[in-house]
């Protein structure tokens, strides 16, 4: 027998009881991951069946489908939305929309993935507006391209529409297909998109450096452009899901404890970061640009009519609102018109 | 003397990006390294480095602060200001900002 002493002993000991603690622990988070993976599948076995007997929640959507100019009845909707997605399958009715918007679009897209992202089954259903107009808008959009599209003859090509565009990474190349559809559109050159190259740029450096920071989502950002040739103007939305406007910038102490108990201070926030005040949580002089350089397009009237919705703060045309219920990330929309 | 010309859209991208290379293509960063850092370094006494920016799409600000302000923060913000020269038709706001960037970079 090798002689042990004491102290290798002890050594011996404590490494055995460490092997056996990873082990256990090991054994444990494959038991979890199981016990997960049975519970998806037996929910997504759920859900299917009572997709199968057509019991499915239907949802009516507002008949103005547009966060800007109806934002109460639309996070009304949503709200109802992403309760109902968490436990029963859902069906979304837009029939009677007379007006529709890409910016709800681009919301219902985000709040889809992120129930894909929180990797909990679910099934969203729908049908298509009656309204001629609307019906076009939602084919032609790409928001086909982001569900489970059973009839591909249902999208179709519309010249005066830019579809869906959504990235979690900053791709110029999507930004130049959207001054490219401007230039197209109003036959001018490069250097009249040179705002909205830059504005774009910002608004995604920002979320891609402040909006997500823990989410793991498909896209961070999405944006859609729409024509209208009559009036010559094209509607433009950009939105990101993360964390919002109200929690991104610094705030001061007497600022926190407000915005903890009153959320009407979400929309002076944002006020201020769009205002240019030092927001920054960096504490940089050079940062907290960004914001700022896009309302100026707005000042100078080069972006018309332009919306923002972050958490519980809105803005319009410089008007400012408190939201009834949360908008989940930030949403900006502005017209540009030749 | 001599004057190196960078034009950008021709020589790095007509699209730049945003502030880092994590966040996506052309980045700020990106620039910084691959042109204006091996620029400078080479670069002899009274020897200038003209940034032609026109002929892109455009610049966000994240791009121009991490490029020229980066740039600062590596040399001094006395050197880049001596050996840069900026060229901007397209957008002449865009030098004063540059220049803003560069002043106020260690802040």
């Amino acid at each position: 027998m090798k002689y042990c002493s004491y102290s290798d002993r002890k050594r011996f000991e404590r490494l055995r009881k460490k092997r056996t603690y990873k082990h256990k622990e090991r054994a444990n988070v494959h038991a979890n991951h199981l016990s997960e993976r049975s519970r998806y599948a037996q929910k997504s076995k759920d859900l299917r069946e009572r997709v199968n007997k057509e019991d499915i929640k239907p949802i009516i959507a507002p008949k103005v489908f547009n966060l800007v100019e109806n934002p109460n009845e639309m996070l009304s909707f949503f709200s109802q939305v992403k309760i109902q997605i968490k436990s029963d399958p859902i069906k979304i009715v837009m029939k009677d929309v007379t007006e529709l918007s890409a910016n709800a679009l681009l919301y219902l897209i985000a709040i889809m993935q992120d129930a894909r992202a929180k990797k909990s089954p679910f099934h969203v259903g729908g049908d298509l507006p009656e309204d001629p107009s609307c019906r076009r808008t939602l084919q032609a959009s790409g928001f086909l391209n982001y569900v489970k599209n059973k009839n591909p003859t249902l999208q179709v090509t519309d010249n005066s529409i830019l579809r869906i565009t959504s990235s979690n990474k900053h791709e110029p190349v999507h930004i130049q297909r959207l001054c490219d559809f401007v230039i197209e559109k109003f036959k001018v050159n490069k250097i009249y998109t040179r705002s909205l190259f830059n504005a774009i740029t910002e608004l995604v450096q920002n979320t891609i450096g402040h909006a997500y920071p823990q989410k793991s989502v498909k896209d961070n950002w999405f944006f859609f452009a729409k024509y209208n040739d009559e009036y010559n103007f094209i509607d433009i939305a950009f939105l990101d899901t993360g964390v919002g406007i109200p929690n991104t910038v610094r705030k001061k102490f007497f600022e926190i404890i407000k915005n903890w108990i009153n959320r009407d201070t979400d929309t002076e926030l944002i006020f201020s970061a769009l205002e240019g005040a030092f927001r920054t949580k960096t504490n940089l002089k050079t940062r907290g640009k960004g914001l700022p350089s896009v309302f100026e397009q707005h000042r100078k009237k080069v972006f018309l009519n332009f919306a923002l919705l972050s958490n519980y703060g809105y803005i319009f045309d410089s008007k400012k609102q408190t939201l009834p219920a949360k908008f989940s990330g930030t949403l900006f929309s502005w017209r540009i018109q030749k | 003397m001599s004057t190196f010309i960078i034009m950008v859209a021709k020589d790095f991208s007509d699209t730049p990006g945003g502030r880092y290379i994590k966040d996506g293509d052309f980045s700020g960063e990106q620039f910084l390294r691959k042109h204006l850092e091996p620029a400078l370094k080479k670069l002899n006494i009274g020897d200038k480095i003209l940034v032609d920016l026109d002929g892109g799409y455009g610049y966000g600000i994240s791009f121009l602060e991490e490029a020229f302000g980066g740039l600062a923060r590596k040399f001094t913000s006395e050197k880049v200001n001596e050996c840069l020269d900026f060229k901007s038709d397209d957008e002449p706001e865009l030098i004063p900002l540059i220049r803003e960037y560069i002043k106020n970079a260690n802040n």
